[in-house]
């Protein structure tokens, strides 16, 4: 092997295992420089694509097989059961005549209650001091949503997946009780739905084109946050503009 | 899972240039490798089918919906535990390999994050190996060049020859 090799095989793989390569190396004072800066470059390549990587993110991907595991089966069941299927049906038409009524879970509440009670998950409750509106903003753009305006209150904010799902993971406390508070993008329930989650208070509502999701032992500030969110994501409401003459 | 999940996830980034992407991808990955676990019918090879399934949900999911991206030369990254004298060079770095175009970056990104092979790389990548050699080879020299450009400057900018 010649120096010119040598070189070209070092510049694609600069571990060089080469038998050949391995004996030109003993044998050339200037390529063994050239190996050793080589191998100093390596590490420092090495040490530049190694990004860090985000806290919890094998706790998140495990409690998200879990719970998309259980929706994928309880999508099974329905496919098999269309005679249950419309009795639901004829449920869920029932059902809707009412706006806001407590209702067993739906798999959307479901899954983001598992989410925000699994253990990995639960020291957010923990969490009091207000985060800066910056980090709230950017959890939502990266998830393509620009917020008109940042609630106060946001201790704690993880763009965190939930199934199949993409979400904005928030914890707000209110009244000294931590309010969870997700919202689901591309997602959009088709009314505001009560329901109960293992003793937490739920209510899912739709907003632009997805879905708020709270969750507390409390509800009694449900409506406020529901509002905020509203004003937050959607903008304020459109003013009437006076007709004129 | 817990043994691959970092690479994997460093792998994502690389990719698609944003954290929250990368995270989905690598939960879309192992969400996909669990329901088709049977078909791996070695444990070693385990990084490898994984790769291949995350650089499939990129494709699929880019080709079903594109996203607001951000451009991967215009971010800032964070260093996992910098020491003071490696903040500059490594940011200078990650900013030079973000410029790399990603026939070029990929395959680097699998030789040194990965430790794939030449010859592993071309089987992923459905390309020659030969291919595989001349794109790491050019990979690394624009690296140096656009290195060799930013310390030049940098120098100038202290008066240094």
């Amino acid at each position: 092997m010649d120096c010119l090799e040598f070189r070209r095989l070092l510049g694609s793989d600069p571990h060089v295992g080469d038998r050949a390569a391995r004996e030109h190396l003993q044998n050339c004072p200037f390529c063994a420089d050239a190996y050793a800066r080589a191998q100093a470059f390596e590490a420092h390549l090495a040490a530049a694509l190694s990004v860090p990587v985000p806290d919890g993110l094998a706790d998140r991907i495990l409690l998200a097989q879990l719970t998309g595991e259980r929706r994928r089966r309880s999508a099974s069941r329905v496919r098999l059961g269309w005679i249950a299927l419309a009795a639901a049906a004829s449920l869920v038409l029932a059902v809707g005549l009412w706006r806001r009524t407590a209702v067993a879970p739906a798999p959307l509440s479901q899954l983001v209650a598992d989410h925000v009670t699994a253990p990995a998950e639960r020291a957010a409750w923990s969490r009091t001091a207000s985060l800066p509106e910056a980090d709230v903003r950017k959890a939502f753009a990266d998830r393509g949503v620009a917020l008109a305006a940042v609630p106060d209150g946001v201790a704690y904010v993880a763009e965190c997946p939930v199934g199949n799902w993409r979400t904005v993971h928030m914890v707000m406390p209110q009244d000294g009780e931590p309010v969870s508070v997700v919202y689901i993008v591309q997602h959009r329930v088709p009314a505001v739905t009560d329901f109960e989650h293992d003793g937490l208070h739920g209510r899912e509502v739709p907003i632009r084109n997805g879905t708020l999701v709270l969750l507390a032992r409390n509800a009694g500030r449900f409506a406020v946050l529901e509002r905020t969110w509203q004003a937050a994501i959607e903008g304020p409401p459109a003013l009437a503009l006076a007709e004129g003459p | 899972m817990r043994a691959h999940s970092g690479e994997l996830y460093r792998y994502a980034f690389w990719l698609c240039g944003q954290e929250a992407l990368a995270q989905d991808l690598v939960q879309e990955t192992f969400l996909r490798a669990w329901r088709g676990l049977d078909s791996l019918r070695e444990n070693v090879a385990a990084k490898a089918w994984l790769t291949t399934i995350l650089r499939r949900e990129h494709a699929r999911l880019y080709e079903r919906k594109p996203m607001p991206t951000t451009d991967i030369a215009e971010l800032e990254l964070g260093d996992a535990a910098p020491g003071p004298e490696h903040l500059g060079e490594d940011a200078v770095l990650r900013a030079a390999i973000a410029k790399l175009e990603p026939k070029y970056r990929e395959p680097l990104v699998l030789q040194v994050l990965g430790g794939f092979s030449c010859a592993e790389i071309a089987r992923e990548l459905r390309i020659s190996e030969a291919a595989v050699m001349t794109q790491v080879f050019r990979a690394r020299q624009k690296l140096r060049a656009l290195l060799d450009g930013e310390t030049t400057k940098e120098a100038a900018l202290h008066g240094l020859p």
